[in-house]
């Protein structure tokens, strides 16, 4: 029994090696280039490198409650704007001033704008005569 | 004698005293309360302070008839609120018709240094000012731009318009362009002839802002939010380029 | 004083040059600035809601001002019978008028409405406008240069008693004239020296500068007009008038020297007080995307050229001087586009860490001449060029015969 059982444990970290598990495969697919709402106004962004990698937020801190994993759901719905994060919904939840800084703070941080939007889109601004 | 040339010097400017003197006793009354005097506050140069109001408006007592206007225009920006959504942009450009080439206001983006490779994000709108002592009014040999009487507000006759375009070079804030359908130049007009003089309240900047950045008002009535945001003690209030002595009356604050 | 006598054969190709040369530009300088009209400015000329001053008014500047330094040429010898410089006068008259139309024909082409100036400034003048001044000023001092110059050529047809009282006529519109060419010129100064929003230009320091480029680009021009005049039409030069020209080579040098003073004080005063708008104008010049612009044509071509050769010839040497005065001509103008194109370069919210829009955030807003611009430049060119030696088949020569 004790020999199956080590001989199971092999098996298994021997997976393990071969197919690394699903948390850490999560971890590298994460969305590289930031995602910028652009509902109900222009534009936020929110930027996974920041959130994972630089202060170790795991996956499931967010996903799928309160964001699905799909670009672009979230500002769908109604009540996202910054009476819900104020009120601890959506980003709110993270930053009420205590997990990180609050929503009615600083809002030229989430808030990139048209003109930021324009930048990481590449989008060149038309300069008139 | 020169008391008396001095008085008629004074009576010359009917309009704000300058900004760029803070005397000595308000600014020891500014420390008191805990502040300092930075001289430039965020790229403009500290102006409020309830004390500093009377310097520029005249004394508290007597601002009402001290306000050379009724009503007298005015917009207090909070820029940090602003998010550069750029409604208000959108807003003025459909209710003035401002072509595509042209702008009446925008939002300029701000990276103010914290310190080494470090800085944050500001969105700093701008509109015209409606200088006290406006440089364009002054600079136009038509009186094609003018400051309206009434309301203190840098309106434009466009027939008159000859096209030195001079007002533009005179602007110290880049606020007047050429409208080639109206064959003049063209600017902010707080709105006036869109709807302030249609009996709306608001400017289309100031209806469109969803983030309470453009609020804008009546600085003579000391019931409106710009006056008391204007006058109040502890909130700092800045204009842009004080130095050119235009006496803007588009101010700035935070929060 | 007699007619011309002739010495050398008239270089006819060299004048037909100039006919041609010269009304051509002008005729493709107007059709240009005509078609703008209709077209519109914006599609044509290079200037921008930044920088809405361009090379047209740079153009009209530099020409007003030629016209200023001509006037108070002529009226040295005419008006305070100066006998040395008296000479000079009559053509020094006549090229103040062709300048001063040649630059009105620039801002004509450049206001986009001037059809309402002719309204508008009489209707409701605004008193404290330096441009309605100028305006005003120069349209008064070109209509009494104007009749200076035709009493002064009827006053020559005529028996002794009658050109007497036409003479005495003509001076009296001459001196008001050049009182009211000197406030234009000073107005123009103000035009610029009253823009707080430039402080590069802000101060009544702009009005002193012009009236001294002025004196320099009168005297400029006047010894390279009669010199051109003489050689290209082979006439001899006679006593009187070699001597009214070594006079003005030294006024050259003179004034090459006080524009000298001022632009460097001007420079060094902006460079270290560092204040906003100064600082990075000068920086601009000296050491920036002008640098070529200000000290191989403002300070060598326009200064030190004509300051060197009017030292080494003393001003004696007449067509050397003529060059030195095409010189500074030259750098004069330069120096007028520096003087007007660099301070509106420098952008409005340069102190305000400004990253966007990319046309309000750059370094300097650029400004380049459209072809347009240039042609009508050329056209106004055109017309002093076609203006010059009409003037001198039309009036021989300028001879006054009293
Ligand atoms: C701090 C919150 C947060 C964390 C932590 C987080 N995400 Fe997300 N994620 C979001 C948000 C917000 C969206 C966008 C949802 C929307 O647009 O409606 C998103 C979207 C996604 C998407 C969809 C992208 C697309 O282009 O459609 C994927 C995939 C995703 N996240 C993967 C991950 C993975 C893997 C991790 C863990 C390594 C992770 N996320 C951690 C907030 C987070
Ligand atoms: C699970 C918690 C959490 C959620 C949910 C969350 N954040 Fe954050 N966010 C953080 C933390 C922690 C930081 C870093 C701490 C700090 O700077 O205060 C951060 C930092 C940021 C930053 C600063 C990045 C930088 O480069 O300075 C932005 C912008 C931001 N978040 C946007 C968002 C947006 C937009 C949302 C909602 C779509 C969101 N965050 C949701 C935890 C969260
Ligand atoms: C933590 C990030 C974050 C901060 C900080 C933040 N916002 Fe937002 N804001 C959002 C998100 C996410 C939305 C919804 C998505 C969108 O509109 O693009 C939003 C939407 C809005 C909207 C439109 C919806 C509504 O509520 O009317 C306004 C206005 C707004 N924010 C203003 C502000 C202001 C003002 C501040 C600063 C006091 C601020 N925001 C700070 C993330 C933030």
């Amino acid at each position: 029994m004790k020999r199956y059982f080590i001989f199971l444990l092999a098996v298994f970290l021997g997976c393990l090696l071969i197919h690394p598990p699903t948390w850490s495969q999560d971890e590298e697919d994460y969305p590289q280039e930031p995602i910028i709402f652009t509902k109900p106004v222009k534009a936020v962004i929110f930027d996974h490198k920041v959130h994972v990698e630089d202060n170790g937020l795991s996956c499931d801190s967010c996903h799928d409650d309160p964001f699905e994993m799909e670009a672009g759901s979230t500002q769908e719905k109604p009540d996202f704007n910054m009476k819900a994060l104020y009120d601890g919904q959506y980003c709110g939840a993270c930053h009420d001033g205590d997990t990180a800084f609050a929503s009615n703070t600083q809002c030229a941080r989430c808030h990139i704008g048209v003109l930021g939007m324009k930048r990481i889109l590449g989008i060149k601004e038309e300069v008139h005569h | 004698m020169f008391k008396k040339f001095s008085q008629w010097l004074d009576s010359l400017e009917d309009k704000n005293e300058g900004v760029e003197n803070l005397p000595s006793e308000e600014r020891r009354r500014f420390l008191k309360m805990g502040l300092t005097i930075t001289g430039v506050f965020a790229g403009g140069t500290l102006l409020s302070l309830v004390s500093k109001v009377d310097d520029v408006f005249g004394s508290i007592g007597g601002y009402s008839e001290r306000y050379p206007y009724k009503p007298h225009y005015a917009m207090v920006l909070r820029v940090d609120r602003c998010i550069d959504c750029e409604r208000c942009m959108e807003a003025c450009r459909r209710t003035n018709h401002v072509p595509e080439y042209g702008w009446r206001t925008k939002i300029l983006e701000r990276h103010i240094p914290l310190g080494e490779g470090e800085w944050y994000r500001e969105f700093m709108p701008i509109l015209c000012n409606h200088c006290n002592n406006p440089p364009c009014v002054r600079a136009c040999p038509t009186q094609a731009t003018y400051k309206d009487s009434r309301t203190g507000i840098v309106r434009m006759d466009y027939r008159k318009c000859i096209g030195c375009k001079t007002c533009m070079v005179a602007c110290p804030y880049d606020m007047r362009y050429f409208n080639e359908e109206k064959r003049a130049v063209d600017k902010c007009d707080f709105c006036w002839e869109s709807r302030l003089s249609k009996g709306k309240k608001l400017t289309a900047c100031a209806e469109a802002c969803p983030a309470g950045v453009r609020i804008f008002g009546d600085l003579s009535d000391p019931e409106s939010e710009v006056f008391q945001m204007v006058h109040s003690e502890t909130r700092v209030v800045w204009v842009l380029r004080p130095e050119t002595g235009a006496r803007p009356n588009v101010f700035y604050t935070k929060g | 004083m007699t007619a011309l006598k002739q010495i050398n054969p008239p270089k006819n190709k060299i004048i037909a040059l100039f006919y041609v040369l010269g009304g051509g530009a002008l005729l493709l300088g107007i059709t240009t600035g005509l078609l703008s009209f209709y077209l519109g400015h914006h599609l044509l000329y290079g200037v921008t809601r930044e920088v809405p001053w361009g090379l047209l008014i740079v153009t009209y500047a530099s020409f007003a001002i030629i016209s200023t330094g001509l006037c108070i040429v002529a009226a040295i010898g005419h008006l305070f019978k100066a006998k040395t410089l008296e000479p000079l006068s009559q053509r020094a008259l006549y090229m103040a008028i062709i300048a001063i139309l040649a630059a009105f024909l620039a801002i004509g082409l450049e206001l986009e409405n001037p059809w309402r100036m002719a309204i508008w400034m009489v209707l409701s003048p605004n008193l404290t406008s330096n441009i309605m001044w100028m305006g005003l000023f120069y349209a008064v001092a070109v209509v009494l240069m104007i009749v200076e110059f035709v009493l002064g050529q009827l006053a020559q047809r005529k028996a002794a008693a009658v050109a007497a009282g036409l003479a005495s006529v003509a001076s009296v519109a001459g001196l008001v004239g050049l009182i009211t060419d000197i406030l234009a010129n000073s107005n123009l100064g103000e035009v610029f020296g009253f823009i707080n929003a430039k402080p590069y230009w802000y101060g009544p320091f702009l009005s002193i500068y012009f009236i001294s480029n002025a004196c320099l680009m009168g005297f400029s021009a006047i010894v390279f007009f009669t010199w051109a005049a003489y050689s290209m039409f082979g006439w001899e030069m006679d006593e009187p008038l070699q001597k009214a020209l070594k006079t003005a080579g030294k006024f050259i040098g003179l004034f090459a020297a006080l524009v000298l003073f001022l632009l460097s004080w001007w420079i060094v005063n902006a460079l270290a007080g560092k204040v906003f708008g100064q600082y990075d104008t000068a920086k601009a010049l000296v050491a920036g995307p002008y640098a070529l612009n200000f000290w191989f044509f403002e300070v060598v071509l326009g200064i030190l050229v004509p300051l060197i050769a009017a030292i080494v010839y003393k001003g004696r040497e007449i067509s050397a001087m003529a060059w030195a005065g095409l010189s500074a001509m030259i750098g004069g103008f330069i120096n007028r586009y520096d003087l007007i194109v660099v301070p509106q370069t420098i952008p409005h919210y340069q102190q305000f860490n400004v990253v966007a829009p990319a046309e309000l955030a750059t370094k300097f807003y650029p400004y380049v001449p459209s072809v347009s611009e240039f042609l009508v430049f050329l056209g106004a060119l055109g017309l002093i060029c076609f203006g010059f030696v009409a003037g001198e088949h039309l009036f021989k020569g300028h001879i006054a015969k009293h």
